[in-house]
């Protein structure tokens, strides 16, 4: 076991990690590395401070055209400040552009620059001013829309709903400009808006709350959005050109500014830029138009003008939307004065730990310890191979002195069938392998089997996945095609594929753009174009289907109105002629290139071994639901691939780390983290393993259908065959594909069941093995107590619990008995059905 | 309509089935082509180019086609055929003949012409199923329809007369357009502005009265059954809904009908203009009796915005239809639902009544105008107007004009069949109606322009504005006109006034020339005068003469009696007596000789008169030829002089009643001011 030493690490470590962090983000360093990297804590203020200016270029088009900028300044303890207003700002050449209200609006045509110094830093940002004596007009797509979205008309509980509100309906957030344009002008020429009168259009009167309106006032008479809105009603509500020849520029990618914030203080306030980057290269500064949020306001509240403001400590990620790109900058909330010095690694930490203990120092979280060995045996057991350690086990390993002793305990348990049952099982669970009034029992045995004996030969994932996905043939004799078996629906396929091999929800976008991710209508269809090509037909045995491709043929995307093109989720659209699309898009998938498939299936590999994915849920990635440590989540992803897709080695590298062997006990600073790893979490054993752990310490197996005695609930093949145990301790019943179907959340029905049921009571008493023990091998009570124990909790009972069971026992009574009853006391402690 | 009347419709409608059952039964076995069947002749061309996706099996769209019941059972969108083979409402042959979209079989060529052609005869000869089907029964034409004048008031419909034709409300461009009417019996249209309702002469497109309507803006304009009063429904959005009831000859507000929180959609008065009916955003249909302030009945039935309301003409039933397609019929009297119209897939966005109230017109967003008989309730007529179907409108003879979102405004015949389109708009034409006499149509589109455009279409549409410049900018334009028609006026009295002096100028020559020949008249006649004077004198000369001469010759005789008696007795008495003698015939010759020698004087004379009277009794004849000449020329600048006073007087007439508008469209400025 490793101690952790505490001491102080030194100043230029820090000012070198402030560095790191700094070089990676794109933005503007004043001081030069080498200059900073020499400052140290203890000289003597005041020093040259360290600042950042953002956005780190300014780009004016157009008369009106302005941009707003932020200064961040990053102490030595990397807390960041907001400088802005402590700046002076000055434009380098005062007649191409000039400052007004902290924005840089245009004056003439030309490039300068935006000078921010303090105290002796000086940070310039370029500054490029455009078409300076152009007022453009007002676009409906670029202006307008935006203004809608940002006064919230188009959400979901108002014009956005399916059938809109009060007799109006718009896209959901936006997706569908040209709908828009069409239900705000043509759809009742006569209501919403009027050209006689641009001002007693319904539209801004039912805006400004001048007239009743169920969504009340979104904004003033008078203000900019209002100014938009008029001029454009005033130009005779034009609408841009989608597509051709001087269409409207689309918006390229948002940018939100700064991209971290480590905050101290509660109240302390930290403004957010945002800028749009269009198509044509202009930008636009969006800050009154994107909409902010934030996923933990506690943390970090944000308003509509992107003003943070810091609550209690912790971490937020805070968003702002915009056209379709949502993006957002982590915020960490530290108390004020708050006293903390990194620990001490080992000079060489994995990767694993290295990327852990970089974010813990960020958000100043001190580690628990390393557990001890009984508790390391038991999780990795129970993790790895579903099992319980043996007694066996349990002594060779806490017995043996050597220094890797956890590694070879790692390796030894990877290198068991019971570990790539589990991982069968699991992907069983996620492609939702049962028999049903389609697919039949022989067709989903043989899918089971087949993918258990892919796990078996250790086959790297990625060639399971390909294999799976481009499948055809027999749902007999080509086991895999059950995949398409089983969902037959082209949509539903496309989405599964996304959410288990990818992590990724589509589905909202399969009626408009997805509303905190990036995915539009045309990602979705053209996603699902690729698996429009699979057919079915019978086979000799009725039971059996055949999967075949046949050529062409799209989905329809219903905004556009015609087929859409086969287009790679975020990619490229693919040549449509070629056939077996589902080769390309199989291969497209599971090439390292990828950025979603290792990451993602590195994230529930993690998921599984730490309690909590990076990503959490694993099969939710989206902007707006970061990864905890997104480094993490990136390297693990790069590991997978380095390692060909056999994540037996992943799994060693996180069985094998620091943060994986911490303590459950959580100390001061720790308590309210459970998604940095900085303890390990207790979790409910799975209720297959469960199950399978107590018919082994009880030496009692359970019978299931259409399997031998002995077998493991793990081995169970068929979604469909299933018990009451397994049922209430939450078995995924495989009717999606979501990871969150397999729960073990706590009920009462589990308790009484494991108190009065057949599963605890009956099994001690059926498996004899304290009969055993006290009879043929006449051992003492403390040591059958003991040996209780160690086969159950997988360590020795303290000896104030030994002692106290001890006395629980009636000398007068059938000893065995009395020691069943402890045994079943155990059994239904907390200590037992919990990993820890 | 009464109960008589409306039987008589149906025994007229029974009447005409029976015609024409009968006239097809006549037909067939004179005219007996091969049969063409589905089994034999269709099931092979659908067999090639349709059943592969239309099968029991595969069914796309609900569809299949394999058998001839199937084929008649529909798909998932309804029937595609109808059992009598109509060929215009069924929506299979448009599709595969590419009349419709989507076209079938979709992406590819038509059906061979020669196939199409069979299925064409298939259809037509009703569908038959095998050789031993029989041809269903066409259904009875309900659109036989009998023009009548009924309603016709005494002198034609009612014409603006005192209202005031100020502008309420200028702005710089239209809204879209709301609402327009026609007056059913008189050249009257009105066109919904902003807060106003602004009339025009049907004819001249003159602006003929401005009606406030402060209440917001019109969206529905109807006139009364007899064209006496103007019904406006309307308001403000999401605020206030109304209808106002105007008298079309004073503007006058008759009466001011419902409080709705929202707009008024649409509103109608029923015949006696007793009862009005609106509905709007709130999707209740409120009928109300006139004068009264609470609704009569308060209808709850439709699940979205009610965009129209209207009454039949005979004021027995109410049609209202709303945007998700519901179609309602209510009795008037009661406000019991007589019929729920089920068939448009779209909003209704209009409905109209035909004048004998048995068929009622629907236009929906789903691009079809239905026309729905009233004795069955049942859909006797889908017209497919290409494009959204924004409103529909009756004229007295039945025919149909439709508004469409195809940027046209069409006329249909009463049958359905297409006449004409009317110029396109640039954008959806959203109101349509046609003028009491069937002879121009006025329509508007989105952009708020409206049009009075010929039915015949032969001249070129006039603009009608929604919005009249502003009284400002009118009084300008008014008094630039009346300068111009000042000046156009001045030109033509001056014109008048020079002719008028060439006329004088003629007048004066012909009297000179008249004098002139009166003077040489009268010189001929003094000249026989003085000729015969002279003729006398001659005489009298030539008489004296031969008195003279007979003297003389008797003093002759007696001197030579004396000369004798001297010579006889010469004595000095003798002598004397002579001598005497002597000095007689002495002075008896020189007596003659002096009235001979005046006689030959006064002869020369004669001549000279004589010549003189040649000369002038030429010159009159000159003169006389000439006359007629000045008197010509008089009398034309006497006719110029008359045309240029009757050119100048409608000028001035013009320029009358430019200065009359002017100072009426002054003094109504000032008063809406």
């Amino acid at each position: 076991m490793k101690k952790h030493h505490l001491r102080c690490i030194p100043a230029t470590f820090l000012a070198l990690s402030a560095m790191l962090l700094a070089s990676t983000g794109k933005h503007a360093i004043a001081a030069e590395p080498a200059e900073a990297a020499s400052i140290s804590k203890s000289s003597s203020p005041p020093r040259r401070p360290e600042f950042a200016v953002y956005p780190p270029a300014v780009r004016l088009d157009g008369s009106s055209d302005f941009q707003s900028f932020i200064a961040v300044l990053r102490r030595d303890d990397d807390v960041t400040e907001d400088a802005t207003e402590r700046v002076n700002w000055k434009i380098a050449n005062e007649s191409i552009a000039r400052l007004v209200d902290g924005k840089v609006h245009p004056l003439t045509d030309g490039k300068t620059s935006l000078v921010g110094s303090y105290l002796g830093t000086t940070v310039s940002v370029p500054v490029e001013v455009h078409d300076s004596a152009k007022s453009p007009k007002v676009s409906f797509t670029n202006d307008v829309m935006p203004v809608l979205t940002r006064a919230s008309c188009n959400t979901g509980s108002c014009h956005g709903a399916a059938r809109g509100k009060d007799g109006f309906n718009l896209s959901l957030f936006g997706y569908d400009p040209e709908g828009d344009h069409f239900r705000i002008t043509r759809e009742i020429g006569t209501r919403r808006i009027n050209l006689a009168v641009p001002e007693e259009s319904l539209l801004l009167r039912k805006a400004v709350g001048s007239v009743p309106h169920t969504g009340g006032k979104l904004f003033e008479t008078g203000s900019d959005h209002y100014k938009t809105i008029l001029a454009w009603l005033k130009d005779n509500v034009p609408l841009d050109r989608q597509t051709g020849e001087n269409a409207v520029p689309t918006v390229d990618r948002v940018e939100l500014y700064p991209p971290q914030a480590i905050i101290e203080g509660d109240g302390s306030q930290q403004r957010m830029i945002a800028v749009a980057h269009y198509s044509d290269g202009t930008t636009r500064d969006i800050e009154e138009l994107a909409t902010f949020s934030t996923n933990n306001s506690t943390v970090a509240a944000v308003d509509q003008s992107g003003l943070i403001t810091a609550g209690t400590r912790g971490e937020a990620f805070v968003m702002a939307r915009f056209d379709t790109h949502t993006v957002g900058s982590q915020v960490l909330t530290l108390p004020e004065n708050l006293e903390y010095s990194a620990p001490s690694t080992e000079p060489e930490p994995s990767y694993v730990d290295e990327l852990v203990m970089k974010k813990l120092n960020q958000l100043r979280i001190e580690p628990s310890p390393a557990c001890s060995d009984e508790e390391f045996i038991r999780r990795a057991t129970i993790d790895i191979a579903g099992l319980l350690p043996t007694e066996e086990e349990f002594h060779r390993f806490v017995h043996d002195p050597a220094e890797d002793k956890r590694e070879r305990l790692v390796d030894e348990l990877l290198s068991r069938k019971e570990f790539s049952e589990i991982w069968a099982m699991k992907f069983a669970q996620l492609l939702m392998i049962k028999s049903s009034n389609q697919v039949s029992y022989k067709s989903a045995l043989l899918y089971a089997n087949w993918i258990t004996d892919q796990f078996a030969k250790n086959r790297p994932i990625n060639e399971i996945v390909q294999e799976l996905l481009t499948s055809s043939g027999g749902t007999f004799s080509s086991p895999a095609t059950n995949f398409y078996e089983i969902e037959r629906d082209v949509l539903k396929t496309s989405e599964n594929v996304a959410q288990v091999f990818m992590g990724i929800r589509t589905q909202c976008a399969q009626c408009h753009n997805h509303p905190f991710d990036r995915w539009t209508m045309e990602d979705y269809y053209g996603f699902a174009s690729f698996f429009t090509q699979v057919r079915r037909k019978n086979g000799e045995d009725y039971r059996e289907q055949i999967i075949y491709d046949t050529r062409g043929g799209e989905v329809n995307n219903p905004v556009k109105k015609k087929p859409e093109p086969a287009k790679y989720l975020g990619g490229d659209t693919v040549d449509n002629k070629g056939d077996h699309r589902r080769v390309k898009m199989a291969q497209w998938l599971t090439s390292g290139d990828n950025p979603y498939f290792a990451t993602s299936l590195a994230n529930r590999v993690w998921a599984h071994f730490m309690g909590v994915g990076i990503v959490e849920p694993v099969d939710d990635i989206r902007v707006s639901n970061p990864a905890s440590n997104p480094e993490l989540f990136e390297t693990l992803g790069t590991k997978l691939v380095e390692y060909e897709f056999d994540f037996r080695r992943l799994v060693r590298d996180i069985c094998t780390s620091d943060a994986y062997a911490r303590s459950t006990q959580s100390n001061p600073s720790n308590a309210h983290d459970s998604r940095n790893y900085s303890r390990a979490l207790v979790r409910r054993i799975p209720a297959e393993s469960l199950l399978d752990c107590i018919c082994s310490v009880t030496q009692s197996p359970d019978k299931f259908r259409g399997m031998p005695l002995g077998s493991r609930a793990v081995q169970i093949a068929d979604g469909k065959t299933t018990n009451y145990f397994l049922t209430s301790f939450g078995r995924s019943p495989r009717a999606t594909v979501c990871e969150c179907e397999a729960t073990t959340d706590p009920s009462l029905s589990q308790a009484l069941h494991l108190l009065n049921g057949a599963s605890v009571n009956d099994k001690i008493k059926r498996g004899r093995t304290l009969k055993q023990w006290v009879e043929q091998e006449k051992m003492s009570t403390p040591d059958v107590i003991d040996r209780i124990y160690v086969r159950a909790l997988s360590r020795y009972p303290t000896d104030e619990e030994r002692q106290l069971l001890v006395d629980q026992i009636n000398p007068e009574a059938n000893v065995v008995s009395e020691l069943e009853d402890i045994y079943w006391a155990v059994l239904n402690s907390r200590e037992f059905v919990f990993n820890h | 309509m009464n109960i008589t009347q409306r039987l008589t419709a149906s025994i007229c409608a029974l009447l005409n089935c029976l015609a024409s059952a009968s006239y097809a039964a006549d037909e067939k076995p004179t005219n007996a082509p091969e049969k063409i069947t589905f089994d034999d002749h269709v099931k092979p061309i659908l067999r090639e180019h349709c059943v592969f996706c239309h099968e029991a099996g595969e069914k796309e769209g609900g569809l299949a086609m394999d058998t001839y019941a199937a084929l008649f059972e529909g798909g998932a969108s309804g029937q595609v055929l109808n059992e009598d083979g109509d060929l215009e409402s069924s929506r299979f042959w448009k599709l595969i003949s590419h009349s419709e979209e989507p076209i079938m079989p979709p992406g590819s060529d038509r059906i061979p012409d020669d196939q199409l052609a069979i299925v064409r005869r298939w259809l037509e000869m009703g569908a038959l199923k095998d050789s031993g089907s029989k041809a269903k029964k066409k259904k009875a034409n309900a659109l036989s329809f009998v023009v009548s004048s009924g309603g016709r008031p005494e002198g034609g419909g009612a014409m603006p007369q005192s209202i005031p034709q100020a502008t309420r409300y200028a702005t710089e461009r239209p809204a879209a357009t709301t609402a327009i009417a026609a007056s059913p019996w008189a050249p009257l249209i009105a066109v919904a502005g902003h807060r106003q309702i602004v009339l025009y002469h049907g004819d001249t497109a003159e602006l003929l009265g401005v009606l406030p309507f402060p209440e917001g803006i019109a969206q529905s304009l109807r006139f009364s059954k007899d064209g006496s009063y103007l019904i406006a429904g309307g308001g403000e959005h999401s605020v206030l809904g109304k209808v106002v009831v105007y008298d079309v000859k004073t503007g006058e507000r008759m009466a001011t009908v419902g409080d709705e929180l929202d707009t008024v959609f649409d509103a109608d008065v029923n015949d006696r203009v007793s009862r009005v009916a609106l509905g709007g955003p709130k999707k209740m249909l409120r009928i109300y009796e006139v004068g009264e302030e609470a609704p009569l009945f308060e209808i709850k039935k439709h699940t979205d915005w009610i965009y129209t309301v209207a009454f039949s003409p005979d004021g027995v039933l109410i049609a209202s239809g709303d945007r998700s397609g519901g179609l309602c019929v209510w009795e008037a009297e009661t406000g019991r639902l007589y019929l729920d119209l089920v068939g448009h897939k779209g909003g209704i966005h209009s409905v109209a009544w035909r004048d004998d109230s048995n068929v009622l017109a629907s236009a929906s967003a789903d691009g079809v105008v239905k026309l729905w008989d009233m004795n069955s309730g049942k859909a006797i007529k889908s017209i497919n107007i290409g494009g959204p179907a924004l409103d529909v409108s009756f004229d007295h003879q039945g025919r149909l004009v439709t508004a469409g979102g195809d940027n046209k405004a069409k006329l249909w015949k009463a049958d359905g069949g297409h006449l004409r389109d009317f110029p396109s708009m640039p954008e959806d034409v959203l109101e349509v109606e046609i003028s009491h006499d069937g002879k121009r149509v006025i329509y508007g589109d989105w952009t708020g322009s409206v049009m009075l455009v010929s039915t015949e279409g032969k001249e070129p549409g006039v603009p009608l504005a929604s919005n009249p410049p502003s009284n400002e900018a009118r009084i300008k334009e008014l008094e630039e006109k009346v300068a111009a028609a000042n000046s156009e006026f001045q030109i033509a009295k001056q014109q008048q006034t020079a002719k008028q002096q060439a006329a004088n100028a003629a007048a004066d020559a012909l009297k000179q020339h008249k004098l002139k020949t009166t003077t040489a008249q009268k010189a001929v006649a003094d000249a026989n005068a003085s000729i015969k004077d002279a003729e006398k004198s001659l005489k009298d000369l030539d008489n004296g003469i031969n008195a003279q001469a007979s003297q003389s010759r008797d003093s002759i005789d007696r001197l030579i009696a004396a000369r004798v008696l001297v010579l006889e007795s010469p004595d000095a008495k003798q002598q004397k007596k002579l001598v005497e003698r002597e000095q007689q015939l002495a002075q008896v010759m020189n007596q003659l000789v002096a009235s001979r020698l005046s006689k030959s004087k006064q002869q020369a004379a004669l001549v000279e008169l004589q010549k003189k009277l040649g000369e002038t009794q030429k010159q009159v004849t000159t003169l006389s030829a000439g006359l007629s000449t000045f008197e010509g020329a008089a009398q034309n600048a006497a006719a110029e002089v008359q045309a240029a006073a009757a050119a100048a007087k409608p000028v001035e007439v013009a320029l009358n009643q430019l200065k009359a508008k002017l100072e009426r469209l002054r003094k109504e400025a000032a008063e809406v001011q």
